[in-house]
């Protein structure tokens, strides 16, 4: 029974290996990106932004591609769609020097007010994606759980082993609650996190142009959106504040 | 409890039943409409109560008033009551009323119908007196001037020192909230209805009493300061106010918060109060004389530079500082910009800013060794007061550019002294890192790994092989410590195999082990089946095995003839037909699916 149960894993487990395959190629993608880098360094910032542009339109990214089209932007002084792409490619790439520095200037260079603070409880859910990425966080809770599934099976099988293995178990457990509730809690605000892209973005009491503004937001700030209504996204400041913004005033990180 | 008391019980309780609530519903309903003042003055509020006698069960009535009264529920007061005997009950409901002008209204006539019963009240008049006139006191027209509407007594004005502005030129905006003998707390900040214009506040509210067309008023100051962000005929405002009015229930006493929170004397009323709207024309810069280097900055304003250092190796970088101050709008004030940078390799400036000045620091590399000085900055405004544009300037800066080699031999000569002294930090420039050659691993924007299927399979499967392993050794543990569930287990396999081999004898001809397998077949099976000894099963003992009340009379007789049977040929040397060693087999099927049942 039990050898029929572990067969049985070993070959779902492998079946479903077998299906991750390649990486998908990109040749197309390739040209392009090169043509572009190529605009960039001839100074043709504007060109390098519609190459890098169009490899995005063909639903293809990369750390990368987000770096390089960061960089274009930034040297035609867009710095909130610059910041944008910096903090995308972050996301695919978080522990990359080069992203990190870039962000670092092109945040210094904004006329930037000081964002309230977060609060305490999302800085500590945010601080493990600041050196890992959503995939490379699921890869590790997926190996948790199977090393507590593997601790668990042994349990079941040898009685003798119960109580030795019982600490570990546990210790398992924990990480793997914590581990999946952080992964849970990134890919609920996957969609809903925005960045001000425009100088100056007034946030108003209602989704219309007459509408008295609530506050301001500088660019570069990021927001949550809470709301989506016709050519207007109802956001939230780290500080609770929410008002509507224009939805050409900030584009989805 | 003796006989006599439990007489009185008897008696006591009879009476009440049949008149206590005889008595309350024999009361006819009722409605009384009074007023706790009939006369108050502008600013008071008075007291309605609508009593309704007879009942409880009454929800509050909506009541209508004349222009130039405003009410508001405040609660029910019930009350029961028993005077000789009878039981009365009624409800009060209590209502606020607020005047907002002066003058005699007729409050009324009541008219409700509740619950299939129609109450009525005649109309009471309420007179209301102009503010400042004691409501005791008959109506009086002299003294100073006193407003007898509320809007007259509490108001809110809007101002600007401009209404004709540039685009992005600041300009001061004053909201007042004026107050005449009403006490208000919790004033809001103004909130505006405009777009085209941002708003900012200057510090707090300030208070002061101002004297008015004869009247002293309280006035809240509140300073903000506007910036228009686009042109045209704009609208400004109006601005809202919103504020707590509280009331005195007690017209004779002196307002006094203390006394009227801890006692309840006093209602509260939110008030929401609009100011005048304004209409602001803003200007389009004008296109002449408009510097080709203008980025928009308006106000008054001066520039301040520095270089650092002022003696440089060919080839290192040169710091520029800009400090740019003055009145207006900092926000659009722009990069000051060098008159000639052709003989510089310049790098985008930083900016910080501050309350009072904005700091820009710009990194130029000399792209010539015969430079001799950092050419002048400056920085193009527009001044909304003077109706030009004007340039602010700053330099040039005199620079000495030393060639690599030069640079290296003077550090060689420099004397001891020099060398000793501690060196300035290093400044270094700073700029964004370089493109990426390469496009590393295209992916789908949507792709995710948590979205992968083989995730969803990694996750779910060992789940449920550990329930299946789980389960398996929770049965693995039974058979070893408990006999009869394994015992039970097993007993099928082996009565269909006694069985098999008694079919096998049979068809041989060997009747003598055809019927001893049938015995142990059966035996056996009960055996293990009520987990018992097979030795101790006897045809005329089978009822007394647990769980023999499943075989039924007739298996148990199927069962009785079939081990006598089997005891008779093997004991008593009997033979037996083909025939009847069939229906033998048939019988001990029979028996084996009636044993079955047992523990099933």
């Amino acid at each position: 029974m039990p050898k029929r149960l572990l067969l049985l894993f070993l070959v779902v487990t492998g079946g479903a290996a077998l299906t991750l395959g390649p990486a998908p190629e990109g040749r197309a993608q390739d040209a392009t990106f090169a043509k572009a880098n190529n605009h960039y360094e001839n100074g043709e910032f504007k060109e390098a932004i519609a190459g890098y542009e169009s490899i995005l339109q063909e639903h293809r990214t990369s750390a990368a591609l987000y770096f390089n089209l960061g960089n274009a932007y930034f040297r035609r002084h867009q710095l909130g769609r610059a910041l944008l792409c910096y903090e995308r490619a972050r996301r695919l790439q978080p522990r990359d020097p080069d992203i990190q520095t870039n962000m670092r200037l092109a945040r210094s260079q904004l006329a930037y007010v000081r964002p309230p603070r977060t609060k305490l409880l999302k800085r500590i859910g945010d601080m493990p994606f600041q050196w890992v990425s959503l995939d490379e966080w699921t890869l590790g809770v997926l190996l948790v759980y199977l090393s507590l599934m593997i601790l668990l099976s042994a349990m079941a099988l040898q009685k003798t082993a119960r109580r030795r293995l019982r600490t570990p178990a546990r210790i398992l457990a924990v990480i793997f609650v914590i581990g999946l509730s952080l992964m849970y809690v990134k890919i609920n605000n996957l969609g809903r996190e925005a960045l001000v892209v425009r100088q100056r973005a007034e946030a108003r009491f209602a989704p219309f142009e007459k509408a008295t503004t609530h506050f301001e937001l500088s660019e570069g700030m990021t927001v949550r959106i809470v709301e989506k209504k016709q050519g207007w996204f109802k956001v939230e400041r780290p500080d609770a504040k929410s008002g509507w913004l224009a939805s050409d005033t900030i584009a989805l990180i | 409890m003796t006989k006599t008391l439990r007489y009185h019980f008897f008696w006591l309780t009879l009476l009440f039943v049949v008149t206590g609530p005889g008595s309350v519903f024999a009361q006819k309903p009722s409605l009384s409409a009074t007023l706790d003042r009939d006369r108050i003055s502008v600013g008071d509020a008075a007291q309605l109560h609508l009593a309704f006698e007879g009942t409880q069960d009454i929800p509050a009535p909506s009541v209508s008033m004349p222009q130039g009264l405003s009410i508001r529920y405040v609660g029910p007061t019930s009350r029961m009551s028993v005077v000789n005997g009878k039981t009365s009950a009624s409800v009060t409901h209590r209502y606020l009323i607020i005047p907002q002008r002066a003058g005699s209204f007729r409050v009324g006539p009541f008219n409700f119908t509740i619950h299939g019963t129609t109450y009525t009240a005649p109309a009471i008049t309420l007179e209301v007196l102009a503010a400042g006139t004691p409501a005791s006191a008959e109506p009086t027209a002299e003294g100073g001037p006193t407003p007898d509407q509320l809007a007259d007594r509490i108001f809110v004005t809007l101002e600007t020192e401009k209404d004709t502005l540039y685009l992005n030129e600041k300009a001061l905006l004053t909201v007042r909230l004026y107050v005449n003998q009403i006490t208000i707390r919790d004033a809001n900040f103004p909130v505006f209805e405009t777009s085209g214009f941002t708003i900012e506040r200057i510090g707090q509210p300030q208070q002061s009493q101002v004297n008015q067309d004869g009247l002293l008023y309280n006035m809240l100051k509140f300073n903000l300061l506007m910036f228009p962000t686009r042109t045209g005929d704009l609208a400004l405002g109006p601005a809202l106010v919103q504020c707590t009015q509280i009331i005195s229930r007690n017209q004779n006493s002196i307002p006094d918060e203390f006394f009227s929170s801890f006692f309840g004397s006093y209602e509260t009323n939110k008030l929401e109060l609009k100011s005048n709207a304004l209409t602001i024309t803003v200007l389009p810069f004008p296109e002449e004389d408009r510097p080709a280097d203008f980025r928009g900055t308006v106000g008054q304003f001066s520039l301040d530079a520095q270089i650092a250092p002022h003696r440089v190796a060919f080839g290192d970088p040169v710091t520029l500082t800009m400090q740019v101050r003055g009145d207006g709008n900092l926000k659009t004030v722009s990069t000051p910009v060098l008159t000639d940078a052709a003989g510089f390799k310049t790098y985008d400036p930083q900016r910080k800013e501050t309350e009072r000045e904005i700091a820009f620091e710009q990194i130029l590399v000399p792209k010539d060794a015969d430079l001799t000085h950092v050419p002048a900055v400056q920085l193009a405004y527009f001044d909304p007061k003077t109706r030009q544009y004007k340039t602010a300037r700053a330099g040039p800066f005199p620079l000495e550019v030393l060639p690599a080699e030069s640079a290296g031999s003077a550090k060689v000569v420099a004397s001891k002294e020099a060398a000793a002294q501690p060196r300035a930090p290093e400044e270094l420039g700073s700029d964004i890192v370089y493109i990426k050659e390469d496009p590393g691993r295209w992916q789908s924007p949507e792709a995710r790994l948590y979205r992968h299927p083989v995730v969803a399979v990694l996750f779910g499967t060992p789940l449920f092989i550990l329930l299946g392993l789980w389960r398996w050794s929770a049965h693995q543990y039974r058979l070893t410590t408990d006999t009869a569930y394994a015992r039970r287990l097993r007993a099928h396999p082996k009565a269909q195999r006694g069985y098999r081999e008694a079919a096998a004898d049979m068809a041989a001809g060997r009747h003598q082990e055809f019927y001893a397998g049938v015995s142990r077949t059966v035996r056996g099976f009960l055996a293990d089946k009520c987990h018992a000894s097979a030795q101790t099963i006897a045809a005329d003992s089978l009822t007394s095995l647990p769980g023999s009340d499943r075989l039924g009379e007739a298996g148990i007789k199927t069962i009785e003839t079939l081990l006598t049977k089997c005891d008779d040929i093997r004991y008593a040397s009997l033979s037996a037909s083909q025939d009847e060693m069939k229906e033998d087999l048939a019988a001990l099927r029979q028996a084996l699916d009636q044993i079955a049942k047992i523990h099933a």
